[in-house]
């Protein structure tokens, strides 16, 4: 993943990537080194490091793997008998007026002293507090450029990593990069200290302040896709997700572990909990209004005090199985601001940007003696200007992988069909999105083909769709069936026209498929079970309201 | 020939309105593969995304023929997920009821959780001391309470200073949280928001004077938000509110008049609470009251005193008004009721007195109307301007309902004359204020004649009737002057000369019911009263009219009121 570096591996013109051995003091963000994972040794990147008691730990990223693999490995995991990749020399980066602004003069200050990084860290006492805590690096633009040093020079190289012992002693050391806003000790600091060379630091960043001269760097850029940050707030502001630039990538997870209902669940992705959170073992959220509590205590008297046992709106399906409740972003602030808070820690694309107001979230849940328990849910917004159907799409963690997501998928066609609308989700989508969508897909495409009775007169079953047809039967937007079919392999150009070509493999797909929900029981939607008018909001009250 | 396969092998465009039959694999042979040339398509995955891994492995899984079974079970791995060892039936017990319709429901997670404020390890353990150190006597506070004074103080701080956590101003002392209580405020928390506060100042100054709870952080309008990425749920920009239309200031205005009844409906409500609160109190004390004069009565018998009765029941209180001294009231009290014994008749006041006076007044007033009418028995008045007017009229009870016409201005000047009973009876002024509360003498009774019929010009009136189904009728009255009389017309074109003729007409009777009455009264009384509008009409033609105009040459036909 990694936009940046991605973007630039997939240039045309790939930069010579400078490889050579490394210590593990020298060490730094922006390295990919090789680490050992399940046996197998994997490139990975590193994204933070801290040091508690001279031992360093490394926060790094599995290139080619997703994020949510990201992790904290000790330094013995670290394969320092491989060459390690340098980051890339300083280029310029689209970032540069942010970094002019800020970066040069935390930078300048950093590398005076150390304790003037110190007082930058304004309202992070607690960093201090908790010797070698995992602080949420930060690597926002300005980190992300000042992650591009060149690499230590033979010359310096032998300096710094004299240098780089110096912060050994000291216990409370967490090391990340300079520039950002964090009250996070660098190492890069730390090491101009102990060098005597303060003045490495600073051209780095004026460097990439300044240097936009090259022309074929900016073309890099914009290969890369990199949307400008002005761009990418205005998506914000209409969407649900979000593409990553630059400014999102690399946050380091903040939570541990969450304790929620009868489970407890490893975050993903970063999301903005109170700082306070960052450092603790576990975060509890009560299962019913997705309330969150440092401390078990204050958890427990919350519980002892809470009478919500549903989400907190109307009802609007039932079966034998789920419930799905409605609940409007601008009506239930509170909630809908928790659940999307907790849903972040499993999307990454997610946007917290801005309010949830205009919103509407769709909650799936199970029922018991105890209530109803949140399995999964989907957002959707009041009124989409591109036709999306479904903005973040999330089963929990604890109820994946038993085709929930397909019942959220499902049901959001079912809201578009009673709305009379063709709908696709939002994108970029995640990877697992991907998947879930293109098995929905490919079930109902099949369905439908398999059995050309299903298709409407003037139908016949000798009548021949149309894509559009297709997609109004299955409120799919015509540019998904097409892709989708394009995607099963069925569509064939035969003796000059467009065929579809039913596939045998499919059939039996869709046998084997049939076969096992007759086994274990199908969970699906039923249209009769959903009491729903789409909801009219006026032009006042969007006016007014969000 | 290489140009020909190009074409053979580029497909058209698939358009959405095209129809595209399916088929069987075994219906179609021969299938060309075009997959190498199709474009390939866009997962919707982010780009930088769509290289890793897993996502690459599971794309091939799902689109992996039977022969590649092997990478069937390829999936993208997750994060685990554990079973929690927490007592989950405690935490959350059950006993939801699932309802029979489906569920509808507004209430906010404010709403449904309680005090605000969770207490913590720590507070659990300051509670303990503050326990502790509690004086004797004073019953221990539970957790609740602990909650609920925390609870207090954070709000309060909260309204007190809104930008502590910006401008860290001191942690407010006891006394300004003290003057925040109010009549809601428990009992509780007055007593035991001293022994908490040091707990609460010190956990405040802990953190700088922000609020206890961990909060999100949201934007504060400095331009370090943006790259922040703690900072989350910013304010979407209000779109351009339009300038204020009417329509808007109407619904300002219903707002504000909305908002102003509200408060007056909770301002009243709130009397009504503080009434109630008083009247339990009351309640409550008169309970107290019975059980101590019960024993009182009781310990009275056991010890057989005697007397001090008075003490066991309620001594009827005097009311006294309010701003008035016991002795004032007193006097109030008599001068209500004179005709109870009450001691010093000397010292009546000056209104008892013309009240007194204004009695004997009315008295004799009564009884000489009554000596009229008991003289004017079997005498009717029928004089031009009777004292005391018949009573029954034939017609005038129609003649009542009629309206005039108010609206033409020459009529104004003069105001309409009438001798209803109420002009009639004009009395001075002084005297009408002594008559309200006498009975009306059943016969209008004139002080004064009335005001000359003939120097009132009369107005045309209407009235409206309803009738048979709702039929809606208006009658009119014209103003009988001579125009109205056919006749006059008639005659005045048979006459040669004009002049003369106008002469004569111009001095025309204003003929109204009550002198016709009377002049049929005078000159044939034995005829039956149903032909009193024909004698009328006979007397007029006989008598060349009333004595009043003596001018008249009366027309022969005179209307009959309608």
């Amino acid at each position: 993943m990694a936009g940046g570096d991605h973007g630039s591996e997939a240039n045309d013109t790939p930069e010579p990537v400078i490889k050579s051995f490394a210590t593990l003091n020298q060490l730094q963000i922006g390295v990919k080194a090789f680490v050992e994972k399940n046996g197998e040794t994997r490139k990975a990147e590193i994204l933070s490091i801290k040091q508690r008691n001279a031992n360093l730990t490394f926060y790094v990223h599995y290139v080619e793997f997703n994020k949510r693999l990201d992790e904290w490995v000790s330094a013995e995991r670290i394969d320092l008998s491989q060459e390690v990749e340098w980051p890339a020399p300083e280029k310029p980066e689209k970032k540069k007026t942010t970094v002019t602004s800020k970066g040069p003069p935390s930078k300048a200050a950093t590398a005076k002293t150390v304790t003037t990084t110190t007082t930058t860290k304004a309202g992070r006492a607690r960093t201090e507090s908790r010797p070698g805590s995992a602080t949420p690096d930060l690597l926002t633009a300005k980190a992300g450029n000042d992650r591009k040093r060149p690499v230590p020079s033979k010359a310096g190289g032998k300096e710094n990593s004299d240098g780089a012992l110096a912060p050994d002693g000291d216990p409370a050391a967490v090391t990340t990069q300079a520039g950002t806003p964090l009250p996070t000790l660098s190492q890069e600091d730390s090491m101009g200290l102990g060098s005597g060379a303060g003045g490495e630091a600073t051209p780095t960043a004026t460097a990439t302040a300044t240097a936009m001269a090259d022309g074929a760097t900016k073309k890099e850029e914009k290969v890369a896709g990199i949307m400008e940050p002005e761009e990418e707030i205005e998506k914000l502001r209409t969407g649900g997700s979000m593409v990553q630039n630059q400014a999102q990538l690399h946050l380091v997870r903040n939570l541990n572990k969450l304790q929620m209902g009868k489970h407890i669940i490893e975050p993903w992705y970063f999301s903005p909990y109170p700082h306070e959170f960052a450092d603790l073992d576990m975060v509890y959220i009560d299962e019913f209004c997705l309330s969150y509590f440092s401390s078990k205590k204050a958890f427990e008297r919350h519980r002892h005090k809470c009478e919500l046992r549903h989400p907190p709106g109307n009802e609007i399906y039932r079966d034998d199985f789920v419930s799905f409740f409605e609940v409007d972003g601008r009506r239930q602030r509170t909630w809908c601001r928790n659940l999307c808070l907790l849903s972040k820690l499993f999307l990454d694309h997610k946007t917290l940007y801005y309010d949830v107001d205009p919103f509407l979230f769709y909650c799936m849940v199970t029922r018991d003696e105890h209530g109803c328990h949140l399995v999964g849910y989907f957002s959707k917004e009041k009124d989409s200007a591109e036709g999306y159907n479904l903005a973040c799409i999330l089963t929990l963690p604890q109820y994946q992988r038993q085709g929930l997501g397909r019942l959220l998928i499902a049901f959001s066609y079912e809201l578009s069909k009673r709305e009379g609308k063709l709908g696709s989700p939002e994108k970029p989508l995640s990877d697992l999105g991907l998947l879930g969508y293109r098995q929905y897909w490919k079930e109902v495409l099949i369905e439908l083909l398999s059995d050309p009775a299903r298709l409407p007169p003037p139908g016949s079953a000798s009548h021949t769709p149309t894509i559009a047809e297709i997609a109004s039967l299955t409120s799919m937007t015509e540019k998904d069936v097409h892709e989708q079919l394009e995607v099963l392999k069925l569509l064939r150009y035969h003796k000059g026209q467009w065929i579809i070509v039913v596939r045998e493999e499919l059939l039996e797909w869709q046998e084997k498929r049939r076969a096992k929900e007759k086994e274990k029981g199908a969970r699906r939607i039923d249209p009769s079970k959903l009491q729903w008018k789409p909801p009219v909001f006026t032009a006042s009250s969007r006016t007014w309201n969000w | 020939m290489s140009r020909a396969a190009g074409r053979h092998t580029r497909p058209k465009k698939l358009n959405a309105k095209q129809n595209v039959p399916i088929f069987r694999e075994d219906q179609v042979d021969s299938l060309v593969d075009y997959d190498l040339q199709r474009a390939a398509i866009d997962t919707g995955v982010e780009k930088a995304e769509e290289s890793e891994y897993h996502l690459q492995q599971a794309i091939k899984a799902a689109e992996a023929s039977k022969a590649d079974a092997k990478i069937k079970d390829a999936y993208i791995p997750t994060p685990p997920t554990i079973a929690s060892d927490i007592q989950y039936g405690v935490l959350y017990p059950k006993g939801f009821q699932q309802p029979a319709t489906y569920i509808r429901f507004s209430a906010t997670v404010e709403d449904c959780s309680g005090v605000a404020y969770c207490m913590d390890e720590e507070d659990e353990l300051a509670l303990k001391l503050i326990n502790g150190r509690l004086p004797a006597g004073q019953v221990p506070c539970t957790e609740d309470q602990f909650e609920e004074v925390m609870n207090f103080f954070e709000e309060t701080a909260q309204a007190k200073q809104p930008f502590a956590a910006v401008d860290s101003p001191p942690v407010l002392p006891l006394e300004e949280l003290q003057e925040q209580f109010d009549d809601d405020t428990p009992a509780y928390v007055r007593i035991f928001s001293k022994y908490i506060y040091d707990h609460w100042k010190s956990q405040r100054t802990a953190t700088g004077n922000r609020p206890l709870a961990p909060r999100l952080k949201f934007e504060t309008g400095q331009e370090s938000d943006d790259s922040d990425p703690y900072v989350c749920f910013r304010r979407r920009e209000l779109r351009q509110i339009r300038k204020t239309r009417n329509r808007d200031a109407q619904s300002a205005e219903k707002l504000r008049k909305l908002r102003i009844e509200l408060e007056t409906a909770r301002g009243m409500l709130l009397m009504v609470k503080r009434r109630e609160m008083l009247r339990k109190e009351c309640l409550e004390g008169d309970r107290q009251l019975f059980e101590q004069r019960i024993a009182f009565r009781d310990t009275k018998r056991k010890l057989g005193m005697k007397g001090d009765e008075d003490l066991l029941i309620n001594q009827k209180k005097q009311r006294l008004p309010p701003g008035m001294t016991l002795n004032q009231a007193a006097l109030a009290q008599q001068l209500r009721m004179p005709m109870a014994p009450g001691p010093g008749p000397e010292l009546r006041t000056l209104e008892d007195v013309t009240a007194a006076r204004e009695r004997e007044i009315q008295k004799e007033i009564q009884t000489n109307v009554e000596k009229h009418i008991r003289w004017n028995e079997g005498f009717v008045d029928k004089t031009t301007a009777p004292l005391t007017p018949e009573v029954e009229d034939d017609y005038p009870s129609p003649d009542g309902l009629f309206r005039e016409a108010m609206a033409a201005t020459e009529y104004l000047p003069t105001p309409p004359a009438s001798i209803s009973d109420d002009e009639s009876q004009q009395r001075p002024e002084g005297a009408e204020v002594a008559m309200k509360g006498v009975s009306r003498p059943p016969t209008p009774f004139r002080y004064a004649s009335p005001a000359d019929e003939d120097t009132v010009a009369q107005m045309p009136a209407f009235r409206r009737r309803i009738g048979r189904g709702g039929r809606v009728m208006i009658d009119r009255k014209l103003p009988r002057v001579k125009r109205d009389f056919p006749e006059d017309d008639r005659f005045k074109f048979d006459s040669d000369d004009d002049d003369e003729m106008q002469d004569v007409d111009l001095q025309f009777d204003n003929l109204t019911y009550a002198r016709m009455s009377q002049r049929a009264y005078l000159l044939g009384n034995t005829r039956p009263t149903d032909a009193q509008a024909m004698s009328a009409r006979r007397a007029q033609l006989e008598t060349g009219g009333p004595s009043q105009s003596p001018a008249t040459v009366n027309p022969q036909i005179t209307p009959v009121p309608s």
